[in-house]
């Protein structure tokens, strides 16, 4: 099992790295929250007060999911498109001040190099992935069990 | 044995090697010598797969690949180190990836050019860069130890040394290619002498070739070096204004 230290560039910080990208993670996070005021207003506007009761309109329709989506996971992929940045500058870093790219390419395993660049770039494409169908799922499941089932 | 056998390289228009064959038995010390642009320093990374070139590279019979690349170590002027690692990490690093890291021979070297074990590379000076450069490739465990101008930048009491500490170091299986321009200071080092002209091997000697005249005056002679073309040009640059 390699450490996280071999899974980055000889030099670079494997932690900072990968604090960096749990930051963008949850910076994704929190901007998919703006799903929840759009959706809630949405919801109120279903209803009509009478008294101390709220009541459906009739014919109220709620918008479609993907309409109330709209923008909310725009920072998960802002994020993941960052993340090849994240690559192409693990391999201009071995160009910097000096050739270790030379050395890079002549150890024996040949995929010393690609991985080390690679790595933490891809487990945070897969960890935004990941975390893009847990929102999706979460607030799927929101408008589905929190929307009277007459106006879906 | 590392043979280069009609190595041939081209960059755009120009022909850096032309059918360079070349070979290195075990225990030789290899002088390779030529002027700025005879194609020493591609020779080299030919043999390391780090440019492409046409012919073949051959490590006892086989290709360089993967499996025996670990074999043959480099030293470049360029560096080839991390900057942001220290000489001690260096070591963990080589360790890891070339298993034959000869730890001992690293702090007998270390010691002797007292470079700082924890410092990172980018703290030592240009003279120290160098001597860890080398001091790497001497103690990744290969068989053939490439170097390229490594002692650009540094002393000459510590590259003097250097030269004697590496004859007492190397074990006789060892064998070392030493591209330089520093030719007085390494003839008594090298036992034999490879001339490039302009991607080709104008020669290649053994050192009772240079006994008498000296290795010097042998590549001069070899090269036709015109001892008086400094006064020929400052005499036409001279007749000229007048």
């Amino acid at each position: 099992m390699r450490k996280l230290c071999d899974l980055v560039p000889a030099g670079l910080s494997a932690r900072r790295e990968a604090r960096g990208i749990l930051a963008l993670c949850a910076f994704a996070a929190l901007w998919s929250l703006t799903f929840l005021p759009r959706y809630f207003t949405a919801r109120a506007g279903l209803f009509f007060r009478d008294g101390d009761l709220l009541l459906l309109l009739p014919e109220a329709r709620m918008p479609p999911f993907s309409e109330l989506l709209d923008g909310a996971l725009l920072g998960c992929a802002a994020a993941a498109l960052l993340l090849p940045l994240l690559a192409a500058w693990h391999l201009l870093y071995h160009y910097l001040g000096s050739r270790s790219i030379d050395l890079m390419r002549r150890l024996p395993r040949k995929r010393e190099l690609p991985l080390r660049c690679l790595a933490l770039p891809l487990l945070g494409e897969l960890g935004l992935a990941l975390l893009t169908l847990l929102l999706l799922g979460l607030y799927y499941a929101l408008y589905r069990l929190c929307t009277p089932a007459a106006a879906l | 044995m590392l043979e280069w056998i009609q190595v041939e390289k081209r960059y755009g228009a120009k022909e850096a090697l032309r059918g360079v064959s070349l070979r290195l038995s075990p225990g030789e010390i290899v002088g390779l010598f030529g002027e700025n642009g005879a194609g020493k320093t591609t020779l080299l990374k030919c043999a390391l797969g780090l440019v492409r070139c046409g012919g073949q590279v051959l490590l006892d019979g086989e290709r360089v690949t993967g499996r025996n690349i670990a074999r043959l170590s480099f030293a470049t002027v360029e560096h080839g180190f991390f900057l942001s690692l220290s000489a001690r990490a260096h070591a963990a690093f080589y360790e890891a990836q070339f298993g034959r890291f000869d730890r001992e021979r690293f702090h007998v070297l270390l010691d002797f050019f007292r470079l700082p074990q924890d410092a990172p590379a980018r703290a030592l000076s240009a003279g120290q860069k160098n001597q860890l450069e080398v001091i790497l490739a001497l103690c990744q465990g290969a068989d053939y130890i490439l170097m390229d101008e490594p002692f650009a930048g540094n002393d000459v009491f510590n590259r003097e040394d250097f030269y004697k500490l590496l004859l007492g170091l190397l074990r006789p299986q060892e064998t070392v290619l030493l591209a330089t321009h520093l030719i007085e200071e390494v003839q008594a080092f090298v036992g034999r002498a490879v001339l490039l002209r302009e991607g080709r091997v104008l020669a290649d000697v053994p050192a009772e070739a240079w006994e008498e005249q000296g290795l010097l005056a042998f590549v001069k002679e070899a090269y036709g070096y015109r001892a008086d073309r400094v006064r020929c040009a400052l005499a036409g640059s001279l007749g000229r204004e007048e």
